[in-house]
C-alpha cells in the first residue's frame, strides 16, 4: 500500500517510567506495591474555575457529582502527598537527570528554566484532578532507516493511579503507581508507514533503555500512536503495549478510516441526510419469543434509514461497521449493545419477530431495523447514541481516542481532547536549568546499546548473540560493574544471560545489582551452580553478604574427601567414563557448594592416584 | 515582577503580559503567550505559554529579540454564575481571605484574591439547594497568618449586624491558620447568641478539582440553618470526603499543616457531625439552641496581651521586657500540668510574682492542649499559682485563653475580677468535666 498517496500523517508518544529512588514529588518508593493496601479514602472532584471543553460546566459540575473515588494507600509507596493532604516536594533531581539525558540524546533544545505544570484530568486517577507534568525538551530528532523523524517534546511527568475496580459510579485505585516519574516523548507526525513506526518506537525505546535509568516489565513502557490519512482524521490509539502490535494497529487504522470515507461516499449518493431517533417500545412484538435475550424484558426498537447491507460491512478484517456502532453504544449508555437486521438473526431466534419489527417502524428494504433490551431509559440513551453515531458516518472519520486491543484492533474509548488545558503548578518552584548543567549532561551522554554491544563483541570477544542477548536483557548493567572489579567477561556474561534467566525475577531483583557483581567476581571459579545457589541464598535474605554466602562453599580438603567418598564405589570406578560419572555424584552431593572446575581437578587428581595403586 | 532591564524591553516592544510574542535567538525560535512573572522564576528570565500549554523561561541574555506578533485578551475570569436559593432560608456569607478566597487566573495562571464573595459562591450552585444566600459582605480580604486583633473586631460587627436581621445564620469564610482565633474571638464578642456562625475554610484552594472548599460549605450551609446557636468551625471531619465537623468557636485547634481534617475539637467532643447530603448529628449536649432576641456585640478589647512559652532554659527576662513596653497581661504555654521553671537556675517564679503584684494577670495554660491545669499536684504548681499568684486556666485551649485575657482586660483591670472572669465560662471555653472522647479525636 502507498501510505504517502494516502497521506498518511503518523506520530508516536512514549511514556517510560525511571528508575529513580524515590517518587517525582515524594520520598516514597517509586513501585507498585507488593503489600497489602492498608487503609482507605473516598473523594469526589469539582469542576475548577476556567475548566470548558466538551460540556458546559454546570453539565461537567452534575457529572462529576455523579462519581466517587476510592484511594488505596500503600505503606511504602504512598504516603499524604500521593492523597493530596499535603503539597508536592521538590521536583526529584535524578528523575529531572533522566529526562534531561533522554532530552538531549534526541538532540531537543532545553527551556531555561523549567516550569511544572497542572493537566487536568477529571476521571479520578490523579488524587488532584491534575497530573503534573513539565516540558524538558523540544525541536529533537531522532535518525532511522527510513529518514529523520522530528521530536516535538520531552516531558517529564508523574504517573497516574492504577485503577483497581470498578463498581457503578465509584472507581477504586491505587495510591503506588501515582507520582512515579514518567517520561512523554512526542514525535512530529513524520512517520511514513506502519513499520516506519514500530522501527521509531524501538528506536527510542532502545534510547530510553541506554541510559540504564529506567525501568523494565509489564505496563513501564506504553506507547500512543496517532493517526490520519487524507481526508480522515487524527486519532489518538492509547496504550499499545507490545511493539510486535505497532505496524498491525496503524495499517488496521488507515484501512478503518478509508472504509469509512467510502461508506460516507456511498451514504451521499444514495441521499442519505442523517436520521432522527424515532425510538418505539416493541416489547409486544417479542413476548412469545424463545429467546432467553429477551425474557421478561423490555424491548426498544429504531429504524434506521438506507443502511441495510451495511453495518456487515467490515472495516478491518476483524470488526465490521456493527461492531463499530456497538461499541460507540456500549461507552454512552452502558447498555451491552444492540441487534440489527443485518446481523444472522437466527443465532438469536428473531427472524419473525424482525419482520414484525420491520412492519411496525416502516421500515424498507433498504433501511436497517434495530432493537436494545433493557431498563426503559438506557435503552433509549442507547438508541439515541447510536443515531448519533450514525449520523456521524456523513463526516466520516471523527476524531476520536481509541483503546488499543490486544489483537491489533482498537475500539472507541471517547473524542479526543481539546488543545491540552494546562495551568501553572504553584506549588513546585520552576527550576533553572544552567548551561553548566547541560554541558555536564552533554559530556556523559550514556552509550547506544547497539554500540555498547558492538563494542562488547571487540573489547571482550563476545559473540554477537551472547552480546545483543546481554544488552537487551538490561543485565548489562551488572556486567560492566562486575567486569570492573575482576570478573572472568565471557563467563559473567553467560552467566548473567543463561544461567540467571532460570532464576525467578524477583529474586534477582532482591539480590541487587551491587552484589550480584560482587559475587560473579569474588565467586570465580566457583562454577554456575555454586553462584545460582548464592543467589538463591542472597535473594531468600536481604541481609546476608556476599562474602558470608559464598563462606559456605567447600575448602578442597572437603571436596576431596568426598570424592574419595564416592570412588569407593565399584560401580564408578568399573564405569565407562569413571571421570564423569564421579563428577556427577559429587556435584549432586555437594548440591552446589563447590565449583565444577575444582571438583573435576580433584576427581581427576584422586582417579590418578588410584591408577597408580 | 520582572527586573527593570526586561520591562524595559518589553514596554519598548510594547508587550504585556497574555501579548503573544516571539522570541528569537541564534538558531532558536520559540512563540508563545507572554506570561506574567511568578515570585519564584528568575527575573531575567521571561515564561512564555508554548501552544502546546507548556509554559517555559527563557533566559534573557545578550543577541535574544522579542517581537509582539498580537495582543491579549483580557483575564479570564471563567466561573458559573452565582446562584441563589430563592425562596430557602435567608443566610448571609462574610468573606475574610485565605485559601478559600484565592484563585487562579486561567488566562495567565497567576493566583489572586477572590473580588467578591460571589466568586467563592459560583464554584459551589448546591448551596442554593439549601440556603438563599442573599448578603455578601468582607470586612477584611487577608490570608489569616496577617490578621490582628483589629481584624476580629471588623469581622465581629458586620456578623453582630446580620444576626440581627431575618438572616437564619451567618457563614464566615476565613484563611485557616488562625481561624482558630477569630473563632474563640467571635464567640466571646457576641453575647446572647440566638443563631449559628460558622467559620469556614479550605486547606486545598478552589483551583484544583479535589478542593475541600465545596464540601466545607455545603456542610457549613446545612449548620447555619440547623437547631444551634454556637459559634464554630466547619472544616473536614476525615481525609475522606465523607463528612465535616462543626467544632466550638473555642475549643477547635489546627492541629495539621496540609491534612483537610486538620481541626480537631479539644477537651471535648465536636457539636455536631455534618454530611454534605443535610443530614447532622448532635454530638455534644452541652450546646446552645436556636433562641430569640437581640444579641449584643461585646468587643472591648485589650491589644497589649503576650503569649509564651516556657521550655528548659528559658529566659524569664522575656516577660521583663513586654511590660516595660506597656503589656498588661499574659498566658503562659506552660508543660504538663501547667508548670514553668521553679527551681531552675533561671527560674521565671520570681518575676511571675512580681508583675503579678504590680497588677499583671498571668494565666497558665498548658502546651500539652490536652489535658487540665492542675494548681496543686505538685509542690512547684502551688508556688506558682498560690504563692505567685498565677491563674490556672482550666482546660482552655493557650490560643483561646489568650482571646480571653485580651477581651476580660478590655473591660476590668482589677485583679480579682479578671481572676473570676478568667475562670467563668462564657462561650464554652472551660468544660467542667473531662470526657475520655475529647483526646486526639
Amino acid at each position: 500500500m502507498d501510505y504517502r498517496k494516502l497521506g498518511l500523517k503518523c506520530g508516536i508518544e512514549i511514556h517510560q517510567q525511571l528508575d529513580t529512588r524515590r517518587k517525582l514529588f515524594c520520598a516514597c518508593a517509586p513501585r507498585l506495591s507488593k503489600g497489602k493496601a492498608g487503609i482507605n479514602i473516598r473523594r469526589r472532584l469539582r469542576p475548577v474555575a476556567g475548566e470548558t471543553g466538551a460540556m458546559d460546566r454546570a453539565a461537567l459540575h452534575e457529572f462529576l457529582r455523579s462519581l466517587e473515588f476510592e484511594y488505596k494507600f500503600y505503606p511504602e509507596e504512598s504516603c499524604l502527598v500521593e492523597a493530596d493532604e499535603e503539597p508536592p516536594r521538590p521536583l526529584d533531581s535524578e528523575a529531572l537527570d533522566i529526562a534531561l539525558t533522554v532530552s538531549r540524546m534526541l538532540k531537543c533544545e532545553v527551556p531555561d528554566e523549567i516550569h511544572v505544570m497542572r493537566k487536568h484530568v477529571l476521571d479520578g486517577s490523579n488524587t488532584t484532578g491534575f497530573q503534573r507534568t513539565a516540558l524538558v525538551g523540544m525541536h529533537g530528532e531522532v535518525e532511522t532507516g527510513s529518514g529523520r523523524v522530528g521530536i516535538a517534546n520531552v516531558a517529564l511527568e508523574e504517573e497516574s493511579c492504577q485503577i483497581v475496580e470498578r463498581r457503578d459510579g465509584l472507581s477504586v485505585y491505587g495510591l503506588d503507581r501515582l507520582g512515579i516519574p514518567l517520561v512523554e516523548i512526542g514525535t512530529e507526525p513524520d512517520i511514513r508507514s506502519p513499520e516506519h513506526a514500530k522501527e521509531v518506537a524501538a528506536k527510542i525505546g532502545m534510547i530510553l533503555r541506554s541510559t540504564g535509568k529506567v525501568k523494565r516489565g509489564i505496563g513501564t513502557i506504553r506507547q500512543d500512536i496517532n493517526i490520519s490519512i487524507r481526508d480522515g482524521a487524527r486519532v489518538e490509539i492509547k496504550g499499545a503495549q507490545e511493539l510486535r502490535l505497532i505496524p498491525e494497529y496503524v495499517e488496521k487504522e488507515v484501512m478503518r478510516q478509508r472504509n469509512l470515507i467510502e461508506i460516507r461516499e456511498e451514504l451521499k449518493k444514495k441521499g442519505f441526510r442523517g436520521m432522527k431517533p424515532e425510538i418505539r417500545e416493541v416489547t409486544e412484538l417479542f413476548r412469545e419469543s424463545e429467546s432467553r435475550i429477551v425474557k421478561g424484558r423490555k424491548v426498544f426498537g429504531m429504524r434506521i434509514p438506507e443502511l441495510a447491507g451495511m453495518l456487515k460491512r467490515n472495516l478491518t478484517p476483524t470488526r465490521t461497521l456493527g461492531n463499530e456502532l456497538a461499541n460507540y453504544v456500549r461507552v454512552k449508555s452502558g447498555a451491552r449493545g444492540f441487534i440489527h437486521s443485518d446481523e444472522d438473526l437466527g443465532r438469536y431466534g428473531f427472524e419473525r419477530e424482525f419482520s414484525g419489527l420491520r412492519k411496525k417502524l416502516n421500515a424498507g428494504k433498504n433501511d436497517c431495523a434495530a432493537i436494545v433490551v433493557g431498563e426503559e431509559e438506557m435503552c433509549r440513551a442507547a438508541l439515541e447514541a447510536l443515531a448519533e453515531r450514525v449520523n456521524m458516518l456523513l463526516e466520516g472519520v471523527p476524531e476520536e481516542t481509541r483503546k488499543a486491543l490486544e489483537n491489533g484492533d482498537s475500539e472507541y474509548m471517547r473524542p479526543l481532547p481539546g488543545a491540552a488545558r494546562m495551568y501553572p503548578e504553584t506549588d513546585v518552584l520552576p527550576v533553572r536549568v544552567r548551561g553548566e548543567r547541560i554541558k555536564e549532561i552533554d559530556r556523559n551522554l550514556p552509550e547506544l546499546l547497539e554500540e555498547k554491544a558492538k563494542r562488547y563483541m571487540k573489547e571482550y570477544s563476545l559473540n554477537a548473540e551472547l552480546s545483543s542477548q546481554l544488552v537487551r536483557s538490561g543485565m548489562w548493567r551488572v556486567f560492566e560493574r562486575a567486569v570492573r572489579i575482576g570478573a572472568e567477561p565471557k563467563f559473567a556474561a553467560g552467566f548473567l544471560t543463561a544461567s540467571l534467566s532460570q532464576v525467578p525475577g524477583n529474586v534477582v531483583e532482591s539480590v541487587g545489582e551491587e552484589k550480584l557483581a560482587e559475587l560473579i567476581s569474588s565467586g570465580k571459579g566457583l562454577g554456575k551452580e555454586a553462584l545460582l545457589e548464592a543467589v538463591a541464598k542472597l535473594g531468600k535474605n536481604r541481609e546476608r553478604s556476599v562474602k558470608d554466602v559464598l563462606g559456605e562453599s567447600l575448602s578442597d580438603e572437603d571436596i576431596r574427601k568426598a570424592v574419595r567418598e564416592i570412588l569407593k564405589d565399584r560401580r564408578i570406578l568399573e564405569s565407562r567414563r569413571p571421570e564423569k560419572a564421579a563428577m556427577g555424584e559429587v556435584m549432586r552431593k555437594l548440591r552446589g557448594k563447590a565449583a565444577g572446575s575444582v571438583v573435576m581437578r580433584i576427581v581427576l587428581e584422586e582417579l590418578g592416584k588410584k591408577g597408580e595403586n | 515582577m520582572y527586573s527593570p532591564k526586561v520591562r524595559k524591553i518589553l514596554s519598548s516592544a510594547g508587550i504585556k503580559p497574555g501579548d503573544r510574542i516571539r522570541v528569537e535567538r541564534p538558531g532558536k525560535v520559540y512563540e508563545g503567550l507572554l506570561m506574567p512573572k511568578t515570585e519564584f522564576s528568575d527575573p531575567n528570565s521571561i515564561v512564555i505559554k508554548l501552544d502546546s500549554g507548556y509554559n517555559m523561561g527563557i533566559a534573557f541574555g545578550r543577541g535574544v529579540k522579542i517581537r509582539k506578533m498580537g495582543s491579549g485578551r483580557g483575564t479570564g475570569a471563567g466561573g458559573m454564575k452565582a446562584k441563589f436559593g430563592k425562596g430557602k432560608p435567608k443566610i448571609s456569607l462574610v468573606s475574610t481571605g485565605g485559601t478559600i478566597a484565592s484563585r487562579v487566573d486561567y488566562r495567565t495562571g497567576g493566583v489572586y484574591a477572590a473580588s467578591s464573595p460571589e466568586e467563592i459562591l459560583s464554584n459551589v450552585p448546591e448551596l442554593a439547594d439549601i440556603a438563599d444566600i442573599h448578603e455578601m459582605l468582607s470586612p477584611v480580604n487577608k490570608m489569616s497568618e496577617d490578621f490582628s486583633p483589629k481584624d476580629w473586631v471588623k469581622t465581629a460587627k458586620v456578623v453582630h449586624k446580620r444576626l440581627n436581621s431575618e438572616d437564619m445564620g451567618v457563614i464566615v469564610t476565613h484563611g485557616t491558620d488562625t481561624m482558630h482565633f477569630t473563632s474563640a474571638a467571635l464567640s466571646f464578642f457576641l453575647r446572647n447568641l440566638a443563631k449559628p456562625v460558622v467559620l469556614a475554610g479550605a486547606q486545598r484552594s478552589s483551583d484544583r478539582g479535589s478542593s475541600d472548599a465545596g464540601m466545607n460549605l455545603v456542610c457549613a450551609a446545612h449548620v447555619s440553618v440547623s437547631d444551634v446557636a454556637e459559634v464554630g468551625i466547619c472544616m473536614h471531619g476525615e481525609m475522606s470526603d465523607s463528612f465535616c465537623l462543626f467544632i466550638r468557636g473555642t475549643k477547635a485547634r489546627k492541629m495539621h499543616t496540609s491534612r483537610r481534617d486538620a481541626f480537631r475539637p479539644i477537651n471535648e467532643n465536636p457539636i455536631a457531625k455534618v454530611w454534605p447530603d443535610g443530614r447532622m448529628e448532635w454530638t455534644n449536649m452541652k450546646r446552645r439552641k436556636r433562641g430569640k432576641g437581640e444579641t449584643e456585640l461585646d468587643a472591648r478589647f485589650e491589644e497589649r496581651v503576650a503569649m509564651l512559652k516556657v521550655y528548659p532554659g528559658a529566659d524569664p527576662e522575656i516577660m521583663d521586657f513586654y511590660v516595660s513596653k506597656g503589656y498588661r497581661g499574659f498566658v503562659i504555654e506552660g508543660t504538663g500540668l501547667g508548670h514553668v521553671p521553679t527551681f531552675a537556675e533561671k527560674s521565671w517564679i520570681k518575676s511571675i510574682k512580681k508583675h503579678v503584684k504590680d497588677g499583671i494577670p498571668f494565666v497558665v495554660t498548658s502546651q500539652t492542649l490536652y489535658g487540665r491545669v492542675n494548681p496543686d499536684v505538685y509542690t512547684n504548681l502551688r508556688i506558682l499559682f498560690r504563692e505567685a499568684g498565677a491563674i490556672p486556666g482550666e482546660d482552655m485551649l493557650p490560643e483561646t485563653a489568650y482571646v480571653k485575657l485580651g477581651w476580660v482586660l478590655g473591660h476590668t483591670q482589677d485583679m480579682e475580677e479578671i481572676r473570676k472572669r478568667m475562670l467563668t465560662d462564657y462561650a464554652g471555653e472551660i468544660t467542667e468535666r473531662s470526657v475520655p472522647e475529647g483526646f486526639l479525636m
